[in-house]
């Protein structure tokens, strides 16, 4: 029992990471119709950088605050000085935006070497809490407890602000919203950095449970970005979270009783929902 | 008018001499470099591993000029992108196109088993630093291994976990694919030759980043062995300390594979205190020539060595050793043969080769060591590690130095 508990609680601690990438993925191709393949990259700039500011300061703070910070600007340059005239052009979108992760991933490259980092556990967050016989880590409980804030805060921008409301107004159809006088453009610019900087903040805290970051990162997380989407549904918050943590949780869990699977689980998930339900467990239409 | 033609007549002459005095200096036919291909993981989930031996390999070459036995050296190295596919694409390259006379490097495993069955088609040496599994090793006749096979280096730990750790019982954890099975198997087979047994042993495929389920699993045995390669050394090492693996046992490496690659080493930060295992290599070795390598190596790189540039500089001391035997001969029956003699000090100990051109040489037991936030490699035993080919079976044995 203690094992299944275990297993579970990583796996819960693993989906609230990945939701935490897909979610600004999920939100930006459901409102700009966007597709960001460098999504995944800005999730490793956002790591790359909190770490190295975390260690030289010895701030885990200052840490997140550089990493959320550097991926928006990227994000946003990305998206002001490239993206912006590509609206609904998605085969322009994915190749220059592919390209981006070269870019991105070659500076990486330059500035901090081939080498993988370690990430940054705050020695408020070091050590482990019992479950029956195993240890738990307590920075893993600390992401789930702020996976779930984040989610709630994002709910409530969406469902309960005047933001929110045009966020989904525009995601659902964007020339009415325009048509009724309503300006989308600093709100899509908005949300695009809000998604990159969520992307920069799951990097920073989310490496202690990958274990490392290195230069592989960028197209790892954003696979796991777009299978998050593709089973929990674009555009949706709520799709984010079911979506992601449905993949953390099934591969946690085969990853203790059926290993063999466990590389997989993510395209198990992925082929099933796009033959049952291809929009998505709760996806607006895209 | 006259001195019109004049001036054409001397312009004409002018070319004529310098068309002839250039090529009276192109005259003297240069002789063909000896060429050295080398395929290097400078990217991908071996990158470090592969972007050391480069490191190394240029040490030695810049050290005796790129020159051996008279001859000019010629250095065609590739990328291979840690990929079999792009390492199969780079080999054919510099075989077919470059025309090298031997092969240096990869180590990753995965394309050692394809580059094994080409260099026999071709004839062409193929040197490697790394020690590989059996199968992959013995499947061919063109490959002279350095340091023998896996199982062979790790024997010696089997041996030591044994005899001087005093542990009777081990579970084990190691990646999921050949070298895996090599290094651990070696591992295992010292350890139960000893009379130890092993209780249990998890395989974790490439790419896994959270190791918990498999530390949950884990029996109660006295030790956790393991062997990790590349991007999974720091999240499992890490994740052992935070799991209180350390609590309940002890953790021993069958082999270090990358740990001891300074950064590596550094990044790991406390989670490998007290973790003993089998290294190749470590800068710190009291073997000839390998304090003047460290210093040489770090002078130029600005780094520490670590195991696969310590094992690479060692391989290129071997092949231009060999090829001082064969007098500059680059042919390949004649490097063949010159390879197959070489019986050196190398920085890594003594390394000659056995009749299926293993590596006969020796393994280093190391324990990590932290002082003052700094982690340090100590050398706390030597065995000998040797092997013989008895019908198909390979047969070691290890001897305590």
């Amino acid at each position: 029992m203690d094992l299944f508990v275990a297993s579970l609680l990583s796996g819960i601690s693993l989906g609230i990471v990945y939701f935490l990438v897909a979610t600004g993925l999920s939100l930006i191709m459901g409102l700009m119709g966007i597709i960001n393949l460098a999504h995944g990259a800005l999730f490793m700039l956002g790591a790359y950088l909190g770490i190295t500011v975390a260690k030289s300061t010895g701030n885990f703070i200052l840490g997140i605050f550089a990493g959320v910070i550097g991926a928006g600007i990227a994000g946003l340059v990305i998206e002001r000085g490239f993206l912006r005239g590509l609206y609904k052009r998605y085969l322009e979108q994915i190749l220059l935006t592919f390209g981006f992760i070269y870019i991105i991933t070659n500076l990486h490259l330059w500035i901090y070497g081939p080498w993988a980092k370690a990430p940054f556990v705050p020695e408020l967050l070091t050590g482990s809490v019992p479950i029956g016989e195993f240890y738990f880590p307590i920075h893993r409980l600390a992401v789930i407890i702020v996976g779930v804030v984040t989610c709630l805060g994002l709910w409530w921008l969406q469902e309960k602000t005047k933001v929110g409301a045009i966020v989904r107004a525009g995601m659902d159809d964007a020339e009415m919203t325009t048509g009724l006088g309503i300006n989308l453009t600093p709100i899509t610019i908005g949300a695009f950095f809000l998604g990159s900087a969520l992307a920069g903040f799951a990097g920073v805290a989310g490496t202690p449970l990958l274990g490392q970051i290195n230069l592989e990162a960028g197209l790892k997380m954003l696979l796991v970005a777009l299978a998050v989407c593709v089973v929990g549904g674009v555009g949706s918050i709520q799709g984010a979270l079911v979506g992601a943590l449905l993949i953390g949780i099934s591969t946690a869990l085969a990853a203790t009783y059926l290993p063999v699977l466990a590389m997989f689980m993510m395209y198990i998930a992925m082929a099933l929902i796009l033959v049952l339900r291809p929009s998505g467990l709760m996806g607006r239409k895209f | 008018m006259k001195s019109k033609m004049l001036l054409v007549l001397a312009v004409l002459a002018l070319v004529a001499s310098t068309a002839v005095f250039g090529a009276c200096k192109a005259a003297p036919v240069e002789e063909e470099p000896i060429k050295i291909g080398g395929l290097f993981e400078m990217t991908g989930f071996l990158v470090s591993l592969g972007t050391e031996s480069y490191q190394a390999v240029t040490v030695a070459l810049e050290e005796v000029d790129y020159q051996v036995a008279g001859r000019r050296i010629e250095f065609i190295w590739e990328d291979t992108a840690s990929d079999v596919a792009v390492c199969m694409d780079k080999l054919r390259k510099i075989v077919e196109t470059d025309k090298v006379h031997v092969v240096f490097g990869t180590v990753f495993t995965g394309s050692n088993y394809a580059i094994v069955p080409y260099v026999d088609k071709m004839g062409v040496p193929n040197i490697n630093v790394t020690a590989h599994p059996e199968d992959c090793v013995l499947a061919g006749d063109w490959d002279w291994q350095i340091m023998g096979t896996g199982s062979q280096m790790t024997y010696a730990m089997g041996l030591y976990a044994y005899e001087e750790l005093g542990y009777r019982t081990a579970t084990t954890i190691a990646t999921d694919y050949e070298a895996g099975y090599a290094y651990m198997g070696g591992f295992t087979q010292g350890f139960t030759d000893s009379g130890g047994k092993i209780i249990q042993q998890q395989w974790y495929p490439f790419g896994t980043a959270d190791f918990s389920p498999y530390i949950i699993k884990a029996g109660d045995a006295d030790v956790l062995a393991t062997w990790m390669v590349g991007d999974a050394l720091i999240p499992s090492l890490t994740q052992f300390k935070e799991l209180g693996v350390w609590e309940k046992m002890p953790i021993i490496g069958a082999s270090c594979a990358g740990l001891l690659d300074p950064r590596i080493l550094q990044e790991a930060g406390a989670a490998v205190e007290g973790y003993i295992t089998e290294s190749h290599y470590t800068h710190v070795i009291d073997a000839p020539g390998n304090k003047e390598f460290v210093e040489a190596y770090e002078e130029r790189w600005d780094l520490l060595p670590g195991n696969y540039a310590g094992s690479s500089y060692a391989a290129m001391q071997i092949l231009l050793e060999a090829l001082r035997i064969s007098g500059g001969d680059a042919s390949p029956q004649a490097l063949a043969s010159a390879l197959d003699s070489v019986s050196i000090d190398t920085i890594r100990g003594h390394i000659s080769f056995n009749e299926a051109r293993l590596g006969q040489t020796s393994a280093y037991i190391v324990r990590i060591d932290r002082e003052g936030g700094i982690n340090i490699p100590r050398v706390i035993a030597r065995y000998s590690v040797s092997s013989k080919l008895v019908g198909d079976k390979l047969v070691f044995s290890s001897v305590r130095q």
